[in-house]
């Protein structure tokens, strides 16, 4: 009978691959298949301080025990001819799109994981993929050829297997796995506890609490024990570890509708006035505002963030709106009464989140007494036409020109970090 | 503080009073009840510092007692328990004793003692000179608040919207609510003790709210004062007041429509029931759209949601004047003023899709309810 066989394919050490295979220098002397064939080199979040993070490295500086997440200052101090990279944040999602752009063309049942994760799924027998290790090793080839990026590849009867043998194909030479469903006993079983992927701090407590060592102990386990400690995850926990594992393949998870739209910056310096507050959030809500007009949806609820100096303590408040709405003018003063409500006022502010959801489709435009509603509907279309043609930037709030604005610093940034 | 007095009694100026009880609140004091006692009446008073109501409890004749004030006093209490405490209290009359700042409640074979307030940190409720006043009967203002204050805004965009605008102009008094997309309107003749050239000010649709629940539906006369920040309304032996909103309500001039090209008249119960019928479906979807299709034949009434489904309804009005029309709206705004005109047969007149209709009595303009449509698509 013709099932699925389900892949995960991820790229190593995505972000330093890209900025190796992105130099001249070093992309002509790297190697698919020899890890030490790459420099010691690292991207960190601001490499101008030393107390900046690591969020990459090269199998080559993680010789030298450099990891991620691991301060700058450590690293250097472990290896000081340590290549420091800014981050390149834009280049990287270029990439990330296009990378899995090629494992779509490879095969149609596609879905993205994460920036550098992608499953897939194909039916097994079957003409077009007789040989499961050999399509794999397409993929792969296909990534190296075009990237100089690495992948691995991991091949089981279901998606969550799918995640368990990428794990082992990272540390397999050739880096493709394929699990049969028949050595779940042999290969799952054998593996510890703390590599059951998605249980976080549930691990632990199957082994404090079950005393299971391995999977296999795990799966010995009633569900019934397992319903009883952990809820409906008990269930989740016993499918996984005898291998089961029935969701499905969703190509469109990141194209799928939006439950909310949120944005959050984290400010140069503590904020003290309730002015210099206000204009981050009204920056952020335009951002927000903005995504909301794009995906043709308004929200009901609002939601505003604060966190408090030295990035301690702070509040998330929300306020349900009588009606749907994607418009700043009726949006901002909602967030000003929330954080008039529960702001101290003394307190210096580092952060700042705004977000907005109960989103649902805008068809209908309700009109107004007292604005013109299709008019100013034009005008915000206007204004992203502008945006999206010359620049976040080209046409901003006066606000936006104080001291307090964080907007022109904040388009040059993706995730945190320069583009 | 010692007095005797018919629970009957006290629980209902309790009740009175307790509308202006906050449900939450950063001063405890405004919890309390303040109660006076006088050599010839009894005074309660609650005020929240957005409403403030006061009712006085005199003795009667009854040959019954009703009220014996044995020695003056006050205390603050609070206003909840002792209301819930009185309500269940065994026996018909109720003994309150006050020493300092304790009161022993004692009823038949209950003995409540409870821990009062200090009367000096009441906040005192605002002075309103009672010159600019007008009187009209109590059901009256009832009916001028009911086809009014629903439409007033709930979120605070234009914080004048939150009210209701009264606006006094020789004789006439008209009450004019709007959130923006649905405007009200209410008149009446009113006679003044004083003749004015105008009279304004935006009284809290929360606090009408309020006033609606503790005014008497009678033909007894209410006065209502005007001064600087504040309302204040008199009837039987109560006060009430109110915070008003300051700022410049908007111009509604212009809004009203003069014209129209298509009217139909409606029985309000059989409409309402259609119209709840399509909103069924039109919950779930941004601002409970529904379709009106108007035609000489019959009105269609629809309401998609593309997850649930869809419904269709027809119905045969009493009469139809003008040009076929297709227009949607929020249903909520339909049903609100549908239901204040719940006693009157209804006359709706429609111009065109983009703009305002209008509900009312089929021989009136008084009360009238305007709504604003809903468009689709980029260029409706």
């Amino acid at each position: 009978m013709t099932k699925l066989i389900y892949g995960l394919c991820d790229m190593q050490s995505f972000y330093a691959s890209c900025e190796v295979a992105s130099r001249e220098e070093f992309a002509a002397q790297r190697k698919e298949f020899d890890d030490s064939s790459d420099p010691a080199l690292v991207v960190a979040g601001d490499p101008a301080r030393r107390s900046g993070i690591i969020l990459a490295a090269t199998p080559t500086a993680k010789k030298f025990g450099v990891s991620n997440a691991m301060r700058l200052g450590e690293a250097l101090r472990l290896y000081p001819r340590l290549l420091v990279v800014r981050p390149h944040m834009e280049f990287y999602l270029q990439v990330s799109v296009r990378i899995q752009e090629v494992m779509r063309q490879l095969f149609p049942l596609q879905e993205q994981f994460s920036v550098d994760e992608g499953f897939f799924a194909f039916p097994y027998p079957s003409h077009l993929f007789s040989d499961p290790i050999a399509v794999a090793r397409k993929l792969q080839q296909r990534i190296w050829d075009q990237f100089r990026i690495r992948s691995r590849i991991g091949l089981a009867p279901n998606k969550w297997m799918a995640k368990m043998s990428n794990a082992q194909a990272k540390k397999t030479p050739g880096g493709i796995v394929w699990w049969h469903e028949e050595e779940i006993p042999t290969l799952l079983h054998a593996l510890p506890v703390e590599e059951m992927w998605g249980l976080k701090k549930r691990a632990e407590i199957l082994k404090t609490e079950f005393n299971a060592q391995t999977i296999g102990d795990v799966a010995k386990i009633p569900i019934g024990h397992l319903r009883a400690r952990f809820g409906v995850w008990g269930e989740v926990i016993s499918r996984w570890s005898h291998g089961e594992d029935h969701s499905h393949i969703n190509p469109n998870s990141y194209g799928a509708p939006h439950k909310g739209f949120s944005h959050r910056t984290t400010l140069p310096r503590d904020f003290y006035t309730r002015h210099e507050v206000a204009v981050v959030i009204l920056e952020l809500l335009d951002e927000v505002c903005y995504r909301l007009r794009r995906a043709h949806q308004s929200g009901r609820r609002v939601g505003l963030g604060i966190t408090y100096e030295k990035l301690s303590g702070g509040f998330w408040r929300m306020r349900t709106l009588p009606q749907h709405t994607n418009t700043p003018e009726e949006l901002y003063p909602e967030l000003l009464r929330l954080l008039d409500q529960h702001w101290d006022g003394v307190t210096g502010v580092r952060a700042v989140s705004v977000g907005v959801d109960q989103l649902q489709f805008t068809e209908a435009l309700q009109l107004s007494f007292f604005v013109d509603i299709p008019k100013r509907k034009g005008l915000y279309e206007t204004v992203d036409q502008i945006h999206e043609r010359f620049g976040e930037t080209s046409l901003i709030r006066a606000v936006s020109l104080t001291k307090a604005g964080q907007l022109r610093d904040r388009s040059e940034k993706i995730g945190g970090h320069y583009a | 503080m010692r007095i005797v007095i018919l629970k009957s009694l006290l629980s209902q100026a309790l009740q009175t009073i307790s509308k202006a009880i906050p449900t939450r609140t950063t001063k405890p004091i405004l919890y309390g009840v303040y109660l006076e006692v006088f050599a010839t009446h009894i005074q309660l008073t609650a005020y929240d510092q957005e409403i403030g109501i006061q009712t006085i409890v005199h003795p009667t004749d009854d040959p019954e007692p009703t009220l014996q004030i044995e020695q003056t006093g006050s205390i603050v209490l609070h206003a909840k328990y002792l209301l819930d405490i009185v309500r269940k209290l065994p026996h018909k009359l109720v003994r309150i004793d006050v020493t300092d700042l304790t009161a022993t409640i004692r009823s038949g074979s209950a003995t409540y003692t409870l821990n009062g307030m200090d009367p000096r940190e009441y906040p005192h409720l605002p002075s309103v000179t009672e010159e600019m006043s007008l009187s009209m009967p109590s059901n009256v203002l009832i009916s001028l608040i009911e086809q009014t204050a629903f439409a007033t805004a709930t979120s605070e965009i234009r914080p004048t919207l939150t009210g209701v605008l009264f606006s006094f102009v020789e004789p006439q008094l008209r009450f004019i609510a709007s959130d923006s997309h649905r405007l009200s309107i209410h008149s009446i003749y009113a006679e003044t003790k004083y003749s004015y050239d105008k009279l304004e000010a935006i009284i809290p649709g929360k606090s009408l709210n309020e006033l609606l629940k503790i005014l008497p539906d009678s033909e007894e006369f209410t006065d209502i004062y005007i001064a600087d920040n504040q309302l204040l309304v008199t009837f039987g032996a109560t006060k009430f007041y109110s915070r008003l909103i300051e700022g410049q309500y908007p111009d509604i001039s212009r809004i009203i429509p003069t014209t129209w090209r298509t009217a139909i008249e409606v029985d309000p119960k059989q409409f309402t029931e259609s119209i709840e019928r399509a909103a069924l479906l039109a919950r779930e979807n941004e601002n409970q759209v529904i379709r009106l299709y108007l035609r000489r034949t019959h009105i269609e009434v629809t309401s998609n949601s593309p997850d649930i489904g869809k419904v269709t309804e027809t119905i045969d009005p009493i009469s139809f004047e003008g040009d076929d029309l297709q227009i949607a709206c929020n249903a909520k705004f339909l049903l609100d003023a549908l239901k204040a005109l719940n006693n009157y047969q209804v006359r709706i007149e429609f111009t065109s899709p983009g703009s305002a209709f209008i509900l009312k009595p089929t021989n009136s303009d008084r009360p009238l309810h305007l709504i604003l449509p809903v468009r689709f698509g980029p260029n409706t």
